[in-house]
């Protein structure tokens, strides 16, 4: 059994960014969901035609001035290090928090959910090149030839190879120097991230922290890696591009929603997955100091609704609404989690919530009640984290 | 209440060895593990030195334990023998229901070129004919890079949280501090971390040096990885996995398990600087440190050794050593400061660095003893702290920090102190 200890101090959760196929803010995204609009795009190029996704949730590459960087610095950033800045620049224009000169940089910290990285490696451009000059591309005897390596491959290959780069120019663009983390490559990684985050704020390490997520690109490489898994099969596995931020602060803000508890653990095979389910399910509940039966709202990500039985068994409500968002707006990857948060986040301060119907492409609308939400996500490997939101009685 | 977090066991696989006492041996020895490197099939690769694992005698010497394994990535393999020893160590060995979980931090993929040449057809290169021929990619290289946390996971039976640190050069150290900051909470009772890289490979090793990150320097031979010296040049790449298991002090002392140290402190922060270069005067770095004596609930002055990031580049270690004296500052405390860069002897482990240093730290300090810098001939006279030069030294250490610096400004330091009953004894 896996315990925690209640957090020393609340943390506080503000509603930041979502940067998807469905707009850049969190209520462009709710409206679409609700009206069943899915911005779908067909694969970018003839090549994929045979592939298992004929259809995927696209996002524009952010450039230069949407960005705020020098033109030279995106040689060093592919698309999904583009769409964490992007992301991280939308959340600190919404949340004043980080922007509060109050607070000192060195109290301002970074918790990212990054993918590998998506590069093809080689190049492209190198393979095409090969296929140019070599007299046999596929035994290329240039390949063994330093000069022509160094020639063909980017300057900036090492950098932009390297996911924890997006760290690095989030940090510079918005002076964030406290305590940090980043974790990879999957859904999970956003849940890590937030947990450390609320750690590192509830032991006033941090006075505030900005937590986000971010999709790996659409690609090939990533297509087959999709289909390794056996992803292919899932008709909610959509590939989806974006990126999601929160800032959680220890200060008070005006809607009051805590990270009140939190769980993770690991699920090494399938014959122990519905126990170990209920088990963080519970830890969670009882970190929150809530049962079951108190949560309003659930939204699973990447967990296929497999802890979905395991929340009823602990007592959730019958009528308990159910929002699994990727159905609807595609698999986002480590972004997916912190999208929900950000729903979840719109929702209780709405007081309205989100329900997947039958047909899983619109979800319908509802007012309610929300006190406490509840969140989970899970990495295919087997990782699994529960994370609960609680709105104040004010 | 807090939990007091030890170490009860360790692993390190790399060129000194496959045994953490054959590591540490090597370490006070002053020996080094870096040798004349070029990558397979190239003659004329820039970068002529590595510290490469010499893959017959590590296929040799567990070719038991990877005769079960299924196929995985270079680092992967390191990691889970690493780990294996680590637990090996500890006593764990097959032990069930341990409340536990696993931490690693991780690099860059690692790049197996054959893959991509599947995609050439008759008229170049295209993704149709890669996925046509996808059965034939290496299957290591299709899952993600949280594959070697989840093998180390299932091998030992983990229920706790499985984390991936994606920090670069920081990514190991992250793994340890954040294990420690887990089991202190009460979250698990113990954990394995560590971490494993490996960029010996082609298109790796061409990115790094297009940043002109390694040495590629002919002038010092095999000691040309020389922190802090003035002809220092660039790092010295190498490859391995290291891992300790970390457990709370109760959970240790139920089963009477050796203690090797205590950790006290983990601070983290970032440069905000560039994404290429550190901060020069390490506002960074020193606010890591602070962060971690903070955390510790130490003052400055109880510390007796560093062991630096140290890489040998010529903007680290200047801005690591204006670190130092900046958070040492009081009383000059920088100048009583035994200071020494692992990497010297064993060359930079990159993702996975922070882990065999934090296993030379903590050693260091339970044995009182500290590991050299090598190759420190003619110091930078921006350098100007104890280095440890040459041979290893007895120091009296009441409590040590282990510094690791990642690509982009991501900093961590670790703090241990040797086990003592009474913590403030």
């Amino acid at each position: 059994m896996i315990k925690t200890e209640s957090k020393k101090a609340p943390v506080f959760v503000e509603q930041g960014s979502v940067y998807c196929s469905a707009g850049n803010n969190v209520s462009s995204l709710w409206q679409a969901l609700a009206n069943g609009q899915q911005n779908l795009t067909a694969l970018p190029c003839p090549a994929y035609d045979a592939w298992p996704w004929s259809q995927v949730f696209l996002v524009e590459e952010p450039g230069a001035s949407e960005l705020g960087v020098d033109r030279k610095i995106l040689r060093t950033m592919e698309k999904q290090a583009k769409m964490a800045l992007y992301g991280a620049a939308l959340a600190v224009q919404q949340v004043e928090t980080l922007a509060n000169k109050s607070i000192s940089s060195a109290k301002k910290g970074l918790y990212l959910a990054l993918p590998t990285v998506d590069e093809s490696v080689p190049p492209w451009s190198l393979l095409e090149t090969l296929h140019e000059v070599s007299a046999t591309p596929t035994q290329p005897i240039e390949l063994s030839s330093s000069e022509f390596l160094q020639r063909e491959i980017p300057a900036f290959f090492g950098l932009s190879t390297l996911n924890s780069n997006a760290c690095a120019h989030i940090s510079a663009c918005f002076d964030l120097t406290g305590a940090m983390g980043a974790y990879s490559p999957f859904a999970d990684a956003a849940f890590q991230a937030l947990i450390d985050a609320t750690g590192a704020v509830a032991q006033g390490e941090n006075s505030a922290a900005l937590v986000g997520g971010v999709s790996p690109k659409v690609n090939p490489q990533l297509l087959l890696q999709y289909e390794h898994w056996g992803w292919d099969k899932l008709s909610a596995r959509i590939p989806a591009e974006g990126s999601s931020f929160v800032v959680l602060t220890a200060n008070k803000n005006p809607d009051a929603v805590c990270v009140s508890g939190f769980a993770r653990g690991f699920i090494a095979s399938s014959v122990e997955a519905p126990e170990i389910y209920q088990q963080l399910l519970a830890q969670a509940l009882a970190n929150a100091n809530v049962t079951a039966a108190d949560i309003d709202w659930f939204l699973p990500f990447a967990t296929g609704g497999k802890d979905i039985q395991a929340l009823f068994a602990l007592g959730a409500k019958e009528s308990l609404p159910i929002l699994s968002s990727e159905s609807c707006m595609g698999f986002s990857g480590a972004a997916g989690p912190l999208i929900n948060l950000n729903l979840a986040l719109h929702g209780l301060q709405q007081q309205k919530y989100l329900v997947n119907t039958h047909n899983n492409i619109n979800a319908q609308e509802n007012a309610g009640a929300l006190r406490h939400v509840a969140l989970s996500a899970a990495g295919p490997e087997g990782q699994y984290l529960v994370v609960i939101l609680s709105r104040e009685v004010i | 209440m807090n939990s007091r977090v030890v170490v009860t066991g360790l692993g390190v696989v790399g060129r000194l060895g496959f045994e953490w006492q054959d590591f540490w041996a090597a370490l006070l020895a002053g020996q080094s593990a870096i040798v004349p490197w070029q990558p397979e099939n190239i003659e004329d690769f820039p970068v002529r030195y590595a510290a490469p694992v010499d893959n017959a005698q590590f296929a040799s010497y567990f070719s038991a334990q990877l005769s079960a394994q299924p196929p995985m990535e270079r680092r992967s393999q390191f990691g889970l023998m690493a780990a294996h020893q680590a637990m090996n160590d500890a006593g764990l060995l097959g032990k069930t229901g341990l409340n536990m979980g696993v931490a690693v931090g991780s690099g860059i993929p690692e790049r197996y070129t054959p893959d991509m040449l599947l995609a050439m057809g008759d008229g170049g290169p295209d993704w149709q004919t890669l996925y046509a021929k996808r059965e034939q990619l290496n299957p290591a290289m299709r899952s993600g890079n949280d594959q070697l946390a989840a093998l180390i996971a299932r091998a030992h039976g983990a229920n706790g949280p499985v984390q991936n640190f994606s920090t670069a050069c920081a990514g190991a150290a992250h793994a340890i501090g954040s294990s420690f900051r887990m089991i202190r909470n009460g979250e698990v009772n113990c954990m394995i971390a560590g971490g494993a890289d490996s960029v010996l490979n082609l298109m790796t090793m061409v990115g790094l040096n297009l940043l002109g990150a390694p040495s590629v320097s002919e002038d010092y031979g095999d000691k040309l990885c020389r922190p802090f010296d003035e002809g220092r040049s660039g790092f010295v790449a190498a490859e391995g996995g290291a891992f300790v298991v970390l457990e709370s002090l109760d959970h240790a002392l139920a089963r009477g398990a050796h203690i090797y140290g205590e950790v006290v402190g983990f601070g983290s922060s970032m440069d905000a600087y560039r994404v290429t270069a550190p901060h020069p005067e390490g506002k960074g770095a020193a606010l890591s440190m602070h962060k971690a004596l903070v955390d510790a609930g130490l003052d400055a002055d109880n510390i007796n050794y560093i062991n630096a990031h140290g890489t040998s580049t010529p903007l680290n270690d200047t801005a690591e050593t204006f670190a130092i004296k900046t958070v040492f500052a009081k009383d000059q405390h920088y100048q009583k400061l035994a200071v020494s860069a692992t990497k010297s002897q064993i060359g930079h482990w990159i993702a996975a660095a922070g882990a065999p240093e934090f296993i030379a730290t903590l050693l260091a300090t339970q044995q009182g003893i500290v590991p050299p810098t090598l190759n420190l001939e003619n110091p930078d006279p921006l350098c100007d702290l104890d280095y440890v030069p040459h041979k290893a030294r007895a120091v009296t250490i009441n409590a040590a920090l282990s510094n690791s610096f990642g690509f982009g400004g991501l900093n961590t330091s670790l703090v241990v102190k040797p086990y003592k009953e009474d913590r403030h004894g």
